[in-house]
C-alpha cells in the first residue's frame, strides 16, 4: 500500500458545510464524587470552527477525552453521522475521523519525527513497513503545514513548539473529519500561531469540523465562528464570535463581572535586591545586566524561546553561568544549585509547574510546605504533621486555595489551583527574590487574577519580583520596569507604562531604536 | 524566525552515526580485537575466534529478546530461570524424540519459554506489577521450579540427541550450528523491531506510553507478547545450552539475566524506553564475550572479570548518555544563531503587519 493512499484513507468525501457530524447529548461524567460534566450537549460542523471557553476545571479537557474515546462518559449519547455510537478507546474515535491535540503534546521522543508523525499507521507493504514512503508523506504532511522541519530528526531535540506540530501534522494527515484543538497556541509564537491559523482555517474550507479551545479571547473570536461557553461541567451560553464582545465571554465564563484584572503596580521600591552584571550562558543566553529592587516587579518580555528562561534558571542554579556576576544585596552570590539559591532566599516558579514545581503524588499540605520541611522536624527529629497541616491551611487561605481542596492529591488539581499551591509553597519560604516563569500559563481569567494580585501584594510587602510572561498585556501591566530578550541577549528597557507596539518591536526586532 | 533547525553538515553526520551507534560498536569490537591480537598471544591460539562466537551466541540470543522488553520500558530478570528450566525440561525431552526431533524440540523450547514469558505478562498488565518486582519474582519462582524438576539430579550429554549433542563440534561454512541460531534470532528479531509495525509499536509504547494508548496502540496486548517472545527466546536459548554444555543442573543459566541486560545496555538500548536495536544488543553481547575472553586468556581471576565487567557497563552508559547530552545541546545554539542571522536577510517579512508574538489578552 503506497503511503499516500494511506494517508487518504480515512478520508471520505467532503461533506457538506454545517452538516453536524458529531453530537453530544447530555453527557455527564463523574471523578469519584465529583460531577465534572452534568449533562453537556454540543455539535461539532463540518467547516466550521468551534470555539469552548470555560474557567480551568469547567469540564473542557474532559470533554475532550470523552469525544475522543479516551474515557467513557457515565450517561448521554454520542451521535456520530447521526448514528448513536459508543467509543471502547481513542482508537475507534480515530477511526470515525475523530483527531484531537492536547495540551501537552502526546508525541514519542525517542521517534523521528515522520514516525510520530504517522505513529500507528505507517505505511507497510506486505507487512514491512515502507521507510521511503513515510519520510516522503511526513514530508508532504510538513510542507502542507509549511514547516521546514527534517522529517528525520529525533522529536527529543525539538521543542515544545514543534512538537505541537507534529501533533496536528499527525491530525492532519490522517485525513481527520473532527480535529479538536486543546490550547494549541499556548506555547506557539505568533508566526507559528498564524499558520496554524491558516491551517486551521484551510481545514475548516475543507469540511474539517474543528473545535479550538484556547484562554484567549481574541484568538477564540479570530478564528471561531461559534463560541460554547462552559462553567461548572455544563454549557451555559452558546454565541456567534463575530460579534460578541469580549467582556460579555468573560462574565459568562466567570460568572461574575473581573472589574479590574491587574491590580495596581506596587509603587515604592527599596533597595537593589538582585543585580546581574554581564550575565553568560553559552549557546543560552549573552551579557544579561539588569537590576530588581525589593518591593518593584520587573518583567521580561520575549518571544518563546528568547532566552528568558534559560536566565532565571541560571540565577536560581539550575544550570551553570558561563560568565558574569550575580549580587544579591550587594553580596556576591554564585548559585551552585537550586537548594543554594532557596537558602539564599531565591524562589523559582517554574514554567511547567506540574513538572517541576510539584510532587503531583502528594497532597496539597505536604507540597505546600515542602519548602519548610526542616522547620517542620521537631526536637527528636519526628515530623510534625499537624503543625504542617495548621500551616497549609493558613497558607492557603493567603493564597485563595478553592475550599475543600486541601485533601486532594495535587495531581488532581486545576492548572489554577496548583499554580496556587507553588505559591503558596514559596510563600512558606518568605523569598527575598521570587521569580515567576509564565505564572499564569493556562490559567483562566478569573484565578488569573488573584494570583497576580498575591504577586503584587508579596512585592508591596518588599519582595523583589521578577515577572517572565508572553502576555504582553500582563507583562505591561505588572511590571515597574520591563526588559525585552531577543535571540538570548536584552535588547531593550523601559518604564512602565510603555506602549505595547514599542515591546513588540523590540522583541521581533524589526524597530531601528534597538540597541 | 524560522522554526527550522538545520544542523551543520558535520553535526548531523554525527547524529547519524550515534542514530546508528551499531556501526560504532563493530567499530568498536574491531578495535579491541586487533589490539589483543597484537598484544595477547593467547588471544591468537587457534580455535579461539569460534569459542568466542560460540561463547557469544546464547547472550545474543538472549539479550535481543531482553533489548524487545527493555525497548518496550519494561525488564525482565526472568530468563535466566526460563533458560535453566526450557535446558532441562526440553533438554531431557528431545532425547525421546525420534522423528524431527531439532523442529519438535525447538518449538517445544519456544512454547516453553513463551507460555513463561505470558505469566510475566499477567503479572504486570493484570495485576499491574512493576516488571522489575514481577521478574524478579518470577526468577525465583521459575528457578525454584527448576530445582523442584530436576530433584538436584543432571541432566547429561549422553542423554542429548546427536543434532544437539554436536551443536559445537559441527561446522557449517565455518561457523557452528549454535552461532547460526544466534544469527537467525538476530536478524529475524532485528527485522520485525525495524520494519514492522508491531515492532514500532514496541518503540512508541516504550517511547511514551501514554501517547501510544491515546493513539490507541494496544499497548496491554503488546505487553504481553513482547514478553512472551523474550521468553520464547530464553527458552530457545535454554534447549541450546543443553547442548553447548552437555549437562544441565539446578543451577543452569543463573547470572544470565544480567549478562543478558548488560548486553543490550551496551549495545545502545536505552533502559528509558523507545531506542535502541536488537542488532545492537547483539553486538553489545559480542563485545561482552569478547572482552570475557582476552580477560580470561589473560587468566585474569574471575572475580576482577566481574569488576571489569561492571565497568564496561558504567563506561557504555555514561558514554550513551554523555553523547545524546551534547547532541542536544549544539541544536538549541544553530537556531539560535539562525534567528539572529536570518533576520536582515529576509527584510520581505514584515513583523509588523503579524498579530504579536506576545500574545494580547483582549480583556
Amino acid at each position: 500500500m503506497d503511503a499516500a493512499t494511506e494517508t487518504g484513507a480515512g478520508a471520505p468525501d467532503a461533506p457538506a458545510a454545517g452538516t453536524t457530524i458529531v453530537e453530544l447529548r447530555g453527557i455527564t461524567r463523574s471523578f469519584g464524587g465529583v460531577r465534572a460534566l452534568r449533562g453537556v450537549d454540543l455539535s461539532l460542523r463540518a467547516g466550521e470552527v468551534l470555539g469552548l471557553l470555560g474557567e480551568n476545571g469547567a469540564g473542557k479537557s474532559t470533554l475532550v477525552k470523552i469525544l475522543t474515546g479516551v474515557i467513557s462518559a457515565d450517561g448521554g449519547e454520542i451521535l456520530v453521522d447521526g448514528r448513536p455510537t459508543r467509543f471502547g478507546n481513542s482508537r475507534d474515535a480515530r477511526e470515525l475521523g475523530i483527531t484531537a491535540t492536547y495540551q501537552e503534546p502526546m508525541v514519542f521522543p525517542t521517534l523521528d519525527v515522520a514516525e510520530n508523525i504517522f505513529a500507528g499507521r505507517l505505511p507497510t507493504e506486505r507487512g514491512a513497513v515502507r521507510w521511503r514512503d513515510l519520510y516522503a508523506a511526513a514530508k508532504r504532511t510538513l510542507d502542507e503545514l509549511g514547516v521546514t522541519l527534517d522529517p528525520h530528526t529525533p522529536v527529543s531535540q525539538l521543542g515544545i513548539a514543534d512538537r505541537q506540530l507534529i501533533e496536528i501534522g499527525k491530525s492532519l494527515s490522517s485525513g481527520a473529519r473532527v480535529l479538536i484543538l486543546d490550547e494549541p497556541t499556548a506555547v506557539l509564537s505568533s508566526r507559528e500561531i498564524d499558520r496554524l491559523f491558516g491551517i486551521v482555517r484551510t481545514l475548516r474550507d475543507r469540511g474539517v469540523a474543528l473545535m479550538f479551545i484556547s484562554h484567549k479571547l481574541d484568538e477564540i473570536r479570530q478564528i471561531t465562528d461559534r463560541v460554547v461557553v462552559m462553567r461548572d461541567g455544563a454549557q451555559i451560553a452558546e454565541r456567534d464570535s463575530g460579534n460578541v464582545p469580549v467582556s460579555e465571554l468573560i462574565r459568562l465564563m466567570v460568572g461574575r463581572e473581573i472589574s479590574d484584572l491587574y491590580p495596581a503596580r506596587p509603587t515604592n521600591p527599596g533597595e537593589v535586591m538582585l543585580e546581574v552584571k554581564g550575565l553568560s550562558r553559552d549557546g543560552y543566553f549573552e551579557d544579561i545586566s539588569f537590576t530588581v529592587r525589593a518591593g518593584e516587579i520587573v518583567g521580561f518580555a520575549g518571544l518563546v524561546g528568547a532566552g528568558r528562561t534559560e536566565v532565571a534558571q541560571s540565577i536560581f542554579g539550575i544550570d551553570p553561568i558561563d560568565r558574569g556576576e550575580i549580587l544579591l544585596e550587594g553580596l556576591r552570590f554564585r548559585p551552585q544549585s537550586p537548594r543554594h539559591a532557596v537558602k539564599c532566599g531565591v524562589a523559582y516558579l517554574p514554567e511547567n509547574r506540574l513538572a517541576h514545581g510539584l510532587v503531583p503524588t502528594m497532597k496539597v499540605p505536604p507540597n505546600m510546605t515542602m519548602s519548610i520541611w526542616p522547620k517542620l522536624v521537631n526536637r527528636l527529629g519526628v515530623f510534625r504533621t499537624r503543625e504542617m497541616n495548621r500551616q497549609a491551611s493558613e497558607l492557603a487561605d493567603r493564597v485563595q486555595l478553592q475550599a475543600g481542596r486541601l485533601d486532594q492529591l495535587v495531581s488532581t488539581l486545576s492548572g489554577g489551583n496548583q499554580q496556587k499551591v507553588v505559591l503558596g509553597k514559596w510563600l512558606a519560604a518568605s523569598p527575598r527574590l521570587l521569580i515567576l516563569d509564565e505564572p499564569t500559563h493556562g490559567i483562566d481569567v478569573g484565578t488569573k487574577s488573584e494570583v497576580l494580585r498575591i504577586v503584587t501584594e508579596l512585592a508591596r510587602g518588599g519582595v523583589a519580583v521578577l515577572l517572565i510572561s508572553s502576555e504582553l498585556e500582563e507583562v505591561r501591566a505588572m511590571s515597574t520596569r520591563l526588559f525585552v530578550m531577543r535571540a538570548g541577549r536584552l535588547v531593550g528597557e523601559f518604564d512602565c507604562p510603555v506602549d505595547a507596539d514599542t515591546v513588540m518591536e523590540a522583541a521581533a526586532g524589526v524597530s531601528g531604536a534597538i540597541a | 524566525m524560522s522554526v527550522s533547525s538545520s544542523p551543520s553538515p558535520r553535526r548531523s553526520a554525527v547524529r547519524a552515526l550515534t542514530r546508528h551507534n551499531e556501526i560504532g560498536l563493530i567499530g568498536l569490537i574491531v578495535l579491541v580485537t586487533v589490539v589483543a591480537e597484537a598484544a595477547v598471544p593467547a588471544f591468537r591460539a587457534s580455535g579461539n575466534d569460534t569459542q568466542i562466537l560460540d561463547n557469544a551466541a546464547l547472550v545474543m540470543i538472549v539479550a535481543v529478546g531482553e533489548a524487545l522488553v527493555i525497548t518496550a520500558r519494561q525488564i525482565d530478570l526472568s530468563v535466566a530461570a526460563t533458560l535453566g528450566l526450557a535446558a532441562y525440561l526440553v533438554g531431557s525431552a528431545v532425547g525421546h524424540i525420534g522423528f524431527a526431533g531439532p523442529v519438535v524440540g525447538v518449538a517445544m523450547a519456544l512454547a516453553l519459554g513463551a507460555v513463561l514469558g505470558f505469566g510475566n505478562g499477567i503479572l504486570i498488565e493484570r495485576i499491574r506489577m512493576p516488571a522489575i518486582i514481577a521478574t524478579l519474582a518470577t526468577l525465583s519462582i521459575y528457578g525454584g521450579l527448576q530445582v523442584v524438576v530436576t530433584h538436584g539430579s543432571q541432566l547429561y550429554s549422553s542423554q542429548l540427541p546427536n543434532w544437539l549433542g554436536n551443536i559445537i563440534s559441527t561446522s557449517w561454512i565455518g561457523l557452528s550450528p549454535l552461532v547460526w541460531a544466534a544469527i537467525v534470532c538476530v536478524v529475524v528479531v532485528g527485522l520485525i523491531a525495524r520494519f514492522t509495525r508491531w515492532g514500532r509499536d514496541i518503540y512508541a509504547i516504550g517511547s511514551n506510553p501514554e501517547a501510544a494508548s491515546y493513539l490507541g496502540l494496544r499497548t496491554g496486548r503488546r505487553t504481553y507478547e513482547v514478553f512472551a517472545v523474550c521468553g520464547a527466546l530464553a527458552g530457545l536459548a535454554g534447549l541450546l545450552y543443553a547442548g553447548q554444555y552437555g549437562n544441565v543442573d539446578a543451577t543452569a543459566g543463573s547470572g544470565f539475566e544480567l549478562t543478558a541486560i548488560a548486553a543490550a545496555v551496551i549495545g545502545g538500548v536505552s533502559l528509558f524506553g523507545g531506542s535502541g536495536s536488537p542488532l545492537g544488543a547483539a553486538l553489545g553481547a559480542l563485545l561482552l564475550t569478547e572482552i570475557e575472553n582476552i580477560l580470561a586468556v589473560l587468566k585474569i581471576s574471575i572475580f576482577a572479570q566481574q569488576t571489569l565487567q561492571g565497568t564496561a557497563i558504567v563506561v557504555a552508559v555514561a558514554g550513551y548518555s554523555l553523547l545524546s547530552r551534547r547532541l542536544n545541546r549544539p541544536v538549541r545554539r544553530s537556531l539560535r544563531v539562525e534567528a539572529g542571522q536570518s533576520r536582515p536577510a529576509e527584510p520581505s517579512e514584515p513583523v509588523s503587519s503579524e498579530p504579536t508574538e506576545i500574545a494580547e489578552q483582549g480583556t
